[in-house]
């Protein structure tokens, strides 16, 4: 039980990382999300359709990213081989 | 309908500015816009606070990651505190450095807080009315003669 006591507190917040290691592509939402909405008060002339104003940003990010990420992928997995041939 | 009160367009206010330098979103409480204060500051702050708890204290890194601070800078003094503080626990020997991945996504939360606390820290200093906000958006652009 002595021995478990460290396990059991592994994770110190604020002085140790998270193990996001295999899971890291998830921060993206709530990041896109905080931006979406920091964005949108600053910028909107009125704040009465604030929060669609923040889901659509929020999508557009999230999506914008996906699609990113799958032509880079696209272009390293077949485009970089046809070109080194 | 957000009631704001009428102001010169694009004023200077010097105030507004030097607080939300001090901390994201209270510059909108000098210009008594107190929701739009808290939708600014809000996610700044949980930027923050989420880029801490992701990689921990070590995102805020000014001998190791200078570039990065110069443009965490932007969430005012609490860049400079929080820099202080990670010395101070890397020197007691108790803080975990982030690696990888992990460092990356936390430095960036908070990179990410301070590019958009410079925004409002510039609205802030420079304010438009709502009618010139208004009149800057495409659509009510277009609208407008």
């Amino acid at each position: 039980m002595i021995h478990a006591a460290p396990t059991l507190i592994a994770w110190r917040p604020f002085l140790d990382p998270l193990d996001l290691h295999t899971l890291w592509w998830l921060t993206l939402i709530p990041m896109a999300l905080f931006v979406a909405m920091a964005y949108k008060a600053v910028r909107l002339p009125e704040l009465d359709d604030y929060w669609r104003s923040v889901a659509v940003m929020t999508a557009q990010i999230v999506l914008a990213m996906i699609a990113l990420a799958a032509a880079l992928h696209l272009i390293i997995e077949f485009v970089v081989p046809l070109l080194s041939r | 309908m957000t009631h704001i009160p009428p102001r010169q367009p694009d004023s200077f206010q010097p105030l507004a500015g030097i607080l939300a330098i001090l901390l994201p979103g209270l510059g909108y409480f000098a210009l008594r816009q107190p929701k739009r204060a808290v939708l600014t500051g809000a996610p700044i702050l949980a930027l923050i606070l989420m880029g801490l708890l992701i990689g921990g204290l070590d995102v805020v890194n000014r001998a190791d990651a200078y570039w990065w601070f110069l443009v965490q800078c932007g969430i005012g003094p609490l860049a400079f505190l929080l820099n202080h503080l990670r010395e101070t626990v890397a020197a007691a020997g108790t803080l975990t450095p982030a690696l990888a991945k992990v460092n990356e996504v936390g430095t960036l939360y908070i990179v990410m807080a301070g590019m958009l606390n410079l925004i409002a820290i510039i609205d802030c200093f420079f304010h438009a009315t709502t009618d010139r906000r208004r009149s800057a958006t495409p659509t009510a652009g277009a609208a407008t003669p």
